[in-house]
């Protein structure tokens, strides 16, 4: 019997913004320990799969399961509570709180000990720890996007959705960030990653799903989509 | 100079009650974004459920004490769930008919079913010495609630992004009903240290006291914690100078000047910024 090692199975979602459809019919899916991209222009629907998964946006029909569990009607207050970590586009960090009461904030479900966990995001990410009763609000985009991943690792998730994490950021930023990515992957951490940035996405996704104006266009793995014509004319410069 | 003396002991002394119940307003405003116009009158309330349970135990403090409190806790608890659906909406201007609404409500109440309408005297056993310092061992105990705790830490990030707030995983509903609660908690201890400073109160308290609180609340600008503390202390000795000097209650319009003078030159308020 094939194993099902589905941490996320989306089928059929479609969320409407009053009038205007912004996914329609969507299904994907994320295994454990992969890194599945989501690419596609703005606006293409890819942050709005995100914020169903996570019960912000609501989706009108089809069904969302996180662990074989149902998630599709459940509060965001229970969804994070079961291991589903957003890291928002720009990463949310809240600016008049320090480094560290953001990390902190990242634990709220979290029921294990906490300085053990804040440990070893430190231990990641050791400039957090030098500056961490510093104000979130004074670093740079590329510190936030830090303090914004390490806050979402703090609850130890099941699974992590990052949006658009390289965005605004400078090239030598942006090679850090997917590093980051990449050594999380390492460390067993099941990724769902919504970027513009397709070529670094392809690069470092074990599969990934092409968005257009809600719809997903194609999907495959990273190696596939990358060599695939269509990709690389609208996407890739090709 | 012995009158100045004792009047700016006594302006310390109602400045840090003020100071209490600006936080309160403070809060709820950083965590709901209402102005809870009918706080004030909600917190005589709890006066006059202390007042209630003195008469009724024979003057037992320790039970009248404790009502104040509970009924404090208990009516801010209960009124919350009137805003819930405008702070989702972010209906601020119907939440605050809402909160008006509250107090003209309690106002009436109180002054036509208690105690005939007239003002309620609590018994001098009530009245002690030592309502600054437990003012300001109030506003200390929250300001470390707020900055030390997780709840604090939960109610200060609602207060800043409820969008990112939801997506930790925060309810922002009940941080929402728990601020009243807090609210509740902290105007029914004032209402304690209310009755034990001026020994009596009455339905139109409330009015009263809503008008120095957004005295304080415009003059800090509205939201600014440290800001209202500070103005709190300000009106308080500035209204008893003026009661120690001045003929008759000028104080709610020495208190309006006040603000008036300072907002055409800083209209962001003493303590906010400009936009």
């Amino acid at each position: 019997m094939e194993q099902n090692n589905n941490v996320l199975t989306i089928e059929n979602i479609s969320v409407f913004y009053g009038h205007i459809c912004a996914i329609r019919n969507v299904s994907l899916d994320a295994q454990e320990g992969e890194i599945v991209g989501l690419i596609g222009a703005n606006g293409a629907g890819k942050s709005t799969v995100m914020k169903a998964v996570l019960g912000i946006q609501r989706s009108s029909s089809g069904s969302i399961e996180f662990l074989g569990k149902d998630i599709t009607r459940m509060s965001t207050e229970r969804i994070v509570a079961s291991g589903i970590v957003y890291v928002p586009e720009g990463g949310g960090v809240l600016p008049f709180m320090t480094i560290l009461e953001n990390l902190q904030l990242g634990a709220i479900h979290f029921k294990g000990n906490l300085n053990d966990r804040l440990k070893q995001v430190f231990e990641r990410f050791p400039i957090l720890e030098e500056r961490q009763h510093q104000l979130a609000g004074t670093l740079s985009g590329g510190e936030r996007q830090m303090v914004a991943v390490g806050r979402a690792l703090m609850s130890a998730p099941k699974l992590l959705m990052l949006d658009e994490p390289s965005l605004g950021l400078g090239p030598k930023v942006v090679a850090g960030v997917f590093n980051i990515i990449l050594d999380l992957q390492k460390a067993g951490y099941t990724i769902l990653l919504s970027e513009q940035n397709a070529r670094k996405t392809l690069q470092c996704a074990n599969r990934a799903y092409v968005f257009q104006t809600g719809d997903i266009m194609l999907n495959g793995t990273g190696r596939e989509l990358l060599d695939n014509p269509v990709v690389q004319q609208a996407y890739l410069g090709g | 100079m012995e009158v100045f003396i004792a009047q700016l002991i006594s302006g310390i002394k109602l400045g840090s009650l003020y100071a209490v119940v600006v936080i309160c307003y403070n809060l709820l405003i950083l965590v709901t974004g209402i102005l809870h116009l009918g706080y004030a009158s909600l917190l005589v309330l709890s006066m006059y459920a202390a007042w209630f349970v003195l008469n009724a135990t024979n003057n037992n403090l320790i039970l009248g004490i404790s009502a104040g409190i509970v009924s404090g806790i208990v009516i801010g608890t209960v009124t919350a769930p009137l805003f819930l659906p405008f702070i989702k909406r972010r209906a601020i201007l119907e939440a605050l008919v809402i909160s008006l609404a509250l107090g003209i409500i309690s106002g009436d109440v109180m002054s036509h079913w208690f105690n005939l309408g007239l003002p309620i005297a609590f018994p001098s056993s009530l009245q002690m010495e030592g309502t600054t310092v437990a003012s300001i061992i109030i506003v200390f105990a929250f300001l470390y609630f707020l900055n030390r705790t997780k709840r604090g830490r939960i109610l200060r990030a609602v207060a800043q992004d409820t969008e990112v707030a939801r997506i930790l995983g925060i309810s922002v509903t009940k941080t929402a009903i728990f601020s009243f609660a807090l609210a509740g908690l902290l105007g029914g201890l004032t209402a304690i240290l209310f009755a034990m400073s001026t020994g009596t109160a009455s339905s139109i308290l409330g009015d009263s006291l809503v008008i120095k609180a957004l005295a304080v609340l415009f003059l800090a600008s509205i939201g600014n914690l440290r800001g209202g503390l500070i103005c709190a202390l300000i009106l308080g000795v500035v209204e008893s100078l003026a009661m120690g000097y001045l003929p008759g209650d000028w104080t709610n319009a020495i208190a309006f000047s006040v603000v008036v003078v300072i907002l055409l030159f800083k209209p962001e308020g003493l303590f906010g910024e400009q936009h």
